[in-house]
């Protein structure tokens, strides 16, 4: 189902994963002000 | 649902957690875009931990990233974008909020310590009146509206003990790592389909 995973290490994985996260947050915080709920 | 919000940048900003994660070919479980649980590695992302924080412009919400191996939590990651604050966790190599070692607290009784919690949802008055009596004796009793930051909280040492009913694993799968690996304890169980009952904390409570 999935491609073949790429060789990282644990220690890369996190380090994808800060990068994704901070990236995330750069985009919430320039996002402030356009917030749409969509359900409750 | 509960008292879940939802907002269309939830869904945009998972979009763009799963492309950054996607080189990896490593399964994802998301909030807004699902996924499963396996055996074998997945990520478990939530894009806005805290939403109904984010709505109205309060700080306490954030992006929650783990790499789980089944209920195992390899990584823990927890950015608060609103204080640039980024906890960090691997399995066995310990917890670090912005790259410093962080550990949970050494308080040990019940009337020097503050748990966090969150109310639960859709109960009935006997249940909320037994929630409420778990909460007598505490110190201090906080209610952040983000599971993920209060994990992040007891792996601080900010706070000492999280407890709650109803959250999902995207809400807690970062925090296991963290409080793990900050000394804590970190206990979960499945009480419905997809939901969990949990306690983290500093080990001594």
């Amino acid at each position: 189902m999935h491609g073949k995973q790429f060789k990282m290490t644990v220690n890369e994985l996190k380090d994808l994963a800060v990068d994704a996260a901070r990236q995330a947050g750069d985009f919430l915080n320039k996002s402030k002000l356009e917030k749409k709920e969509v359900y409750k | 649902m509960g008292r879940d919000i939802k907002l269309i940048i939830d869904q945009d900003t998972e979009k763009l957690i799963r492309a950054s994660l996607q080189v990896t070919n490593i399964p994802i479980l998301g909030e807004e875009y699902g996924g499963e649980i396996t055996d074998e590695r997945y990520w478990v992302i939530d894009p806005i931990d805290g939403t109904a924080n984010y709505f109205r412009g309060l700080d306490e919400c954030c992006v929650s990233i783990a790499l789980m191996e089944g209920n195992e939590a390899l990584v823990g990651v927890i950015y608060n974008f609103n204080n640039n604050q980024m906890y960090t966790a691997i399995k066995n190599e310990g917890a670090f909020l912005n790259n410093i070692k962080i550990s949970v607290s050494d308080i040990a009784s019940k009337d020097k310590a503050s748990i966090t919690t969150g109310f639960p949802a859709s109960e009935t008055i006997e249940s909320s009146m037994n929630f409420l009596e778990d909460l007598k004796g505490w110190k201090k009793v906080r209610m952040f509206g983000s599971a993920a930051l209060s994990c992040a909280y007891v792996a601080s040492g900010k706070c000492d003990y999280y407890a709650e009913k109803g959250v999902y694993l995207w809400d807690i799968a970062a925090g296991i790592c963290l409080v793990k690996e900050a000394g804590g304890c970190a206990e979960f169980k499945l009480i419905d389909k997809e939901r969990y009952e949990v306690v983290f904390s500093n080990n001594l409570l």
